[in-house]
């Protein structure tokens, strides 16, 4: 919710770059966020030219303006983390909310159940 | 603030849209508010709530679905077939931010379908469809075909055995166990035919300032989550509750004939049945429990009033049974109060296995379950049991001396009000009958600082929980916040007063709907706001019949002392009630007899523009 209000001024879970898959029947539920692949599929696989990996931070760029809405990266992302917004054929892709002083999902969020940290910091925390 | 309404005729499968007037929405804001002040404008006196002209409004609050903190909830309404008065009731989950996300705020339903029906909501549009497939299924089962059939991210809301068969007190459900659970409005969609709503979704809700709106969620989610309150109501949940009721003698038990029960049923103990604790939508608190039964819960309310009230204290079978209650969509407080009413009637001799079939005990776990699905499908001993307090002639009990209930609705709280006399005042005048979330006075226990009790109800109060002065303050004061909260769409559990004398008040309201909304309301415009439902809601009920002699309690808690703890010994003085009620009245500029004025009328109706029904 507070991605999408921060990106499109719009209270719109469907529209937020991290979704929550649920099934409260089955007992689940799952964040789908952007991963940030090694080899991401999704640039792979734009014929756009839309996403795009920043050789400097390892960012994966998104350029909403250049996507077509054929939801090849949709299909191929395999942490269910690029959604498809479909009323305006265009995909939407977390875009690490670069100008904010952090995240809008990570300042949004009441448990500390995702953070923002730097690659190293993480891998440093792991090891 | 866009206020959406679309109004379902189920006689003739025809579905009209309207703009809620913007001067109603500025008097009465949403959710609860605006939801009876179309009950009120719609429906005339004497209506039989299971015919098609009874009307079901299901309505989102002002801040419903906004992502502001615990915004998740929605008011459900219509005349009330267990008691025949106002039926209301409040309710979080993911529906109501999907409905209005869908682009609907408000849904109105009004006939009878001729057939099972759902109506599937989608960018702003209503669809009218068949459900004959999905009758018979419960609450799991159809809302699991749902997303299978519909969509895997819709959100339902809908009804189970229970309402499919017009049980008085089957509750309408969404998710594995959120209830708008009081009042049978499950069985007013039955009688509709009506099985389920499904929010498919749109274009959400447009935020004004959205910056300003997300640096103020993220200021008010510090504060909530940083407070010890919530953070205990989100490791434990609500059955925190029952061992403060416990340890001061009123956990009702066994109907009310003791006031003390098993440490079984402690928050801790129960916690060994928990896998997770989750959340509703926007939820900073997440006291929601899913526990090892396949199920989700148990409440405070469904400890004591399936477990200390019916004698049963296995912890896995108290959780078995609330499970059971949820899938089959019954009201979980009047299931065991009802239940717990028969069992008494039995073991006084009062009725017997003529009409019973079998003995009814205390504590006996199979006995309950067997009940509970007889009530939800109509059978047997069920049967009888499924009309609530309108059950009392056939039970023998024509006084309904053995019944707790108020207004024809059994108590909710498990909590015995007898000790707190504020609490026993709240139930005995709440819109819709014995009820502890109208106006629920818990900081009556909380031993406050004088100074801080000053600053919360404007004027000194009486301290002491047992005394009966200045206890209209308190109640009156307590129902306009909470009626403002309903209004919002907020969960009371991050609202002040309900269970902390911090938390969220007008104050963050007013904030709130500026940087979502742009829409500027004044702390006291808020305050009016609540005044104002509540004597809209008084006059609903004034124009059905009630009178002061309608505002009491059960009789044994004016006429039995509580049996042990430290509250041993307390009861309700007739007389000091009777005058604790003349003063509310005065408070609230009613009649003696408990009647909204007509001149007051002509103001709660005035925002429709002189068609506002009659006085």
């Amino acid at each position: 919710m507070a991605c999408a209000v921060a990106h499109f001024s719009a209270a719109d879970e469907t529209r937020g770059a991290i979704q929550i898959l649920r099934d409260p029947m089955a007992g689940y539920e799952y964040q789908a966020v952007c991963r940030l692949c090694d080899e991401p599929e999704c640039v792979a696989a734009c014929m756009a030219a839309a996403l795009t990996r920043d050789p400097e931070t390892g960012n994966i760029v998104f350029d909403r303006d250049r996507c077509v809405g054929c939801w090849m990266c949709v299909s191929v992302c395999p942490h269910n983390a690029i959604v498809p917004d479909r009323r305006r054929g265009k995909a939407v892709h977390c875009d690490r909310c670069e100008g904010r002083d952090k995240p809008a999902c990570v300042a949004a969020c009441a448990t500390g159940a995702i953070a923002f940290v730097e690659i190293e910091q993480e891998a440093g925390a792991k090891r | 603030m866009r206020c959406r309404a679309a109004i379902v005729d189920l006689t003739a499968g025809s579905v009209e849209y309207e703009d809620t007037p913007a001067e109603v929405v500025r008097k009465y804001l949403g959710g609860r508010g605006i939801n009876v002040a179309y009950l009120h404008r719609m429906l005339p006196a004497g209506v039989d709530p299971l015919s098609p002209e009874n009307v079901l409004i299901i309505g989102t609050g002002a801040l419903t679905g906004t992502g502001a903190p615990n915004t998740s909830r929605f008011n459900t309404t219509a005349k009330s077939p267990e008691s025949n008065i106002l039926g209301d009731a409040n309710c979080g989950g993911f529906f109501a931010p999907k409905l209005r996300h869908s682009g609907i705020d408000r849904l109105i339903v009004k006939g009878r379908a001729s057939s099972p029906v759902y109506l599937r909501i989608e960018d702003g549009r209503v669809g009218i469809h068949d459900a004959s497939r999905y009758w018979g299924m419960d609450v799991d089962e159809v809302q699991g075909a749902m997303r299978r059939d519909v969509g895997p991210r819709v959100e339902t809301a809908c009804i189970g055995q229970a309402g499919e068969n017009l049980v008085r007190f089957a509750a309408l459900m969404t998710g594995v166990k959120n209830a708008a659970g009081r009042g049978g409005l499950g069985a007013v969609m039955g009688s509709k035919n009506l099985k389920a709503v499904v929010a498919a979704g749109g274009d959400g809700i447009e935020i004004y300032d959205p910056d300003g709106f997300l640096a103020l969620c993220e200021e008010l989610k510090d504060y909530l989550t940083g407070s010890t309150i919530v953070k205990v109501l989100g490791r434990v949940g609500t059955p925190l509750l029952y061992e403060v009721s416990n340890h001061l003698g009123a956990i009702r038990t066994r109907n009310s004939q003791d006031s003390t029960f098993e440490s079984t049923l402690d928050a801790e103990v129960i916690h060994e049945h928990v896998s997770k604790m989750i959340s509703c939508h926007s939820c900073v608190v997440h006291c929601r429990h899913r526990n090892i039964h396949d199920g989700e819960g148990p409440e405070y309310t469904t400890i004591g009033l399936l477990g200390a009230n019916l004698g049963i204290a296995d912890t896995a079978d108290v959780i078995r049974l609330n499970n059971l209650v949820n899938r089959l969509g019954l009201d979980v407080s009047s299931t065991g109060g009802v239940i717990s009413w028969a069992i008494e009637l039995y073991q006084r001799g009062i009725i017997d296995d003529s009409i019973t079939g079998e003995p009814l005990r205390w504590g006996d776990y199979d006995l309950a379950t067997r009940l509970i699905n007889s009530i939800a499908n109509r059978e047997g001993f069920g049967a009888i049991l499924a009309d609530s307090s309108q059950a009392a002639e056939k039970l023998n009990d024509p006084e309904r001396k053995y019944l707790t209930a108020i207004k024809g609705l059994p108590q909710s709280d498990p909590h015995d009000c007898r000790y707190i006399k504020a609490f026993a005042l709240g139930i005995a005048t709440a819109s819709r009958g014995a009820d502890h979330l109208r106006s629920r006075p818990t900081l009556e226990v909380f031993d406050l600082p004088r100074d801080l009790l000053r600053e919360i109800y404007g004027t000194d109060v009486n301290r002491d929980p047992t005394s009966y002065e200045t206890k209209e303050i308190v109640v009156a004061t307590h129902e306009d916040i909470y009626a403002v909260v309903d209004c919002m769409g907020i969960c009371k559990f991050v609202c002040h007063g309900f269970n902390s004398p911090k938390l969220l008040k007008y104050e963050h309201f007013s904030r709130l709907l500026e940087k979502a909304f742009g829409a500027k309301f004044p702390v006291e415009e808020l305050r009016e706001v609540g005044r104002r439902v509540v004597d809209l809601e008084r006059a609903f009920i004034n124009r059905e019949g009630v009178r002061r002699p309608d505002d009491t309690l059960p009789r044994r808690y004016f006429d039995e002392p509580m049996p042990h703890g430290k509250a041993k010994g307390h009861r309700i003085e007739r007389e000091k009630f009777l005058e604790m009620l003349d003063r509310y009245y005065r408070l609230r500029r009613w009649t003696e007899d408990g009647v909204v004025t007509g001149e007051r009328i002509a103001e709660l109706v005035a925002p429709w523009g002189g068609k506002g029904g009659d006085a």
